[in-house]
């Protein structure tokens, strides 16, 4: 009998896990949320998938009879079956031998006065928004919060049109230096990459130990004012993409009881968690990017069909993600931005008196309503995880709202 | 292909998400609880601060569903 494998998220580490699973002669599944296949960082462009190397994985997907469920969202798990619903199809259940987390990660947005206002976005945001379709030519953009997104994502939208005013990063230079001293010594290439969007973008500063302090307008983004702690300077501007690095979705890990530290999915050298045939990969297990995803989602797959001879070597991946991390930590300053009258639980309107002398999300869910709103706290748990140290709350499936009459067989 | 948002015609590209063709039109998405004007944050289903009326269901993700001609979508 084959072995059926179930891959959540189809990104380039649930694409690699498929890929190699179905290779291997397992019928495979794999579920996104979004219509097409890529996930973030390989997001198509208006249904078009542009990066070649994402090309050369899909490809080798659709070699396969791998069953891709698209625009499905995944509601929870029970008894070794993923209960899936499809706008259209309804609500489905797909059973699974082996699944494969790989749900990759959110943006980290922090609060400050005015990051409600319209035409405040996410940096990652901005780039998925322009990518399906949003206009920004002629448009001027501030890039800031933290990581290496931002010169990424400023040198896309430069690219898509937009006047890029200035990417505002909240790292010091001298951090940035010792990453850049890593990195040439064991990711070369990634300074290459970093070098070519710098060249692209050279009419606009790039400011390190900055960060924006306020968003500025009335109904709508019109200005926003950024500081380095001693300066101060308003820019005004149309769109302001400003996060503050990545989060991995850990939902459905909580749901399953996987052992989550820090943040992250706890797995052993063969990306197994601590729940037995349940295995995550990607940033799931650690912010870094493209490349170790597509080892994991590999290795993974691998374990699954009976190659434990066939992993790729790690090399210095943990290494890298260690040292991205200890370069993009967040300052203090950016994290005591708020006034009282701040939003802090966007889906609520609850501020941030209300909650800024709480130490736990439970009590304070109680009495203000924070995070009970239409994103179950996937916004603003993660902010109150940074800013006062709050524990992840338990998570119930179904882990997104749905309609009650499509819980309904 | 054109869609609709809140009775007015929207030209928009070929692949385009819902709360992209809205935003590119200059229009928010949802009314918050205190009354203001909210637009896409996340772009990637997290936010749910895009969420409107589409085809007459009500609250969905609109950076998650994909413009097909003739689509009634209403904010607030």
């Amino acid at each position: 009998m084959k072995k059926k494998v179930v891959v959540v998220g189809a990104g380039p580490g649930g694409i690699a896990a498929a890929v190699t699973a179905a290779e291997n002669d397992a019928e495979v599944f794999i579920i996104d949320e979004n219509p097409g296949l890529g996930g973030q960082i390989w997001r198509q462009q208006l249904g078009k998938v542009k990066d070649k190397n994402a090309q050369k994985w899909i490809s080798r997907l659709e070699k396969q009879k791998v069953k891709f469920e698209s625009s499905t969202t995944v509601l929870g798990i029970e008894d070794k079956s993923v209960l899936c619903l499809h706008p259209e199809k309804g609500k489905f259940s797909i059973g699974f031998d082996n699944l494969i987390l790989a749900c990759g990660a959110k943006e980290l947005f922090l609060p400050f006065p005015g990051w409600t206002l319209p035409n405040v976005l996410g940096c990652g945001g901005a780039q998925a928004m322009v990518k399906s379709g949003l206009d920004v030519k002629g448009k001027r953009v501030v890039i800031s919060g933290s990581g290496p997104l931002l010169l990424a994502v400023a040198s896309y939208l430069k690219s898509k049109g937009a006047k890029v005013l200035g990417i505002y990063e909240q790292t010091e230079s001298s951090k940035l230096y010792k990453l850049t001293c890593f990195l040439l010594s064991k990711f070369p290439k990634k300074i290459i990459q970093g070098i070519g969007y710098r060249l692209g973008l050279l009419s606009s500063p790039w400011k390190k130990g900055w960060w924006v302090k306020q968003a500025n307008g009335n109904e709508s983004l019109e200005s926003i004012t950024v500081t380095n702690g001693k300066q101060e300077k308003v820019i005004d501007c149309d769109i302001l993409a400003c996060g503050f690095g990545l989060k991995a979705n850990l939902e459905l890990a909580k749901v399953l009881n996987c052992e989550v530290k820090s943040g992250f999915i706890s797995v052993d050298q063969f990306q197994e968690t601590s729940v037995k045939n349940i295995y995550a990969v990607g940033e799931l297990t650690g912010i870094g990017g493209l490349d170790k995803a597509l080892l994991e989602g590999e290795n993974a797959a691998n374990v699954i069909v009976g190659n434990r001879g066939q992993l790729r070597p790690r090399k210095n991946v943990d290494r890298f993600v260690d040292e991205l991390s200890r370069a993009f930590e967040l300052r203090r300053e950016v994290k005591v931005l708020s006034k009282p009258d701040t939003i802090f639980c966007r889906c609520e309107d609850v501020e941030y008196k209300d909650v800024s002398d709480s130490s736990n999300q439970r009590a304070t869910k109680l009495y203000s309503r924070c995070g009970m709103g239409a994103c179950q706290g996937r916004v603003c748990s993660s902010i109150g995880q940074e800013l006062f140290g709050w524990e992840l709350n338990k998570i119930q499936s179904p882990i997104v709202p749905v309609n009650v009459e499509s819980l309904i067989d | 292909m054109e869609i609709n948002v809140d009775g007015k015609k929207l030209k928009v590209f070929e692949g385009s998400t819902v709360a992209a063709a809205i935003m590119s039109a200059g229009l928010n998405t949802r009314i918050s609880i205190s009354g203001k004007k909210r637009a896409p944050l996340c772009g990637m289903g997290i936010c749910h601060e895009c969420r409107a009326e589409v085809d007459g269901n009500l609250h969905e993700r609109t950076c998650m569903i994909l413009c097909r001609e003739g689509m009634e979508v209403k904010t607030k």
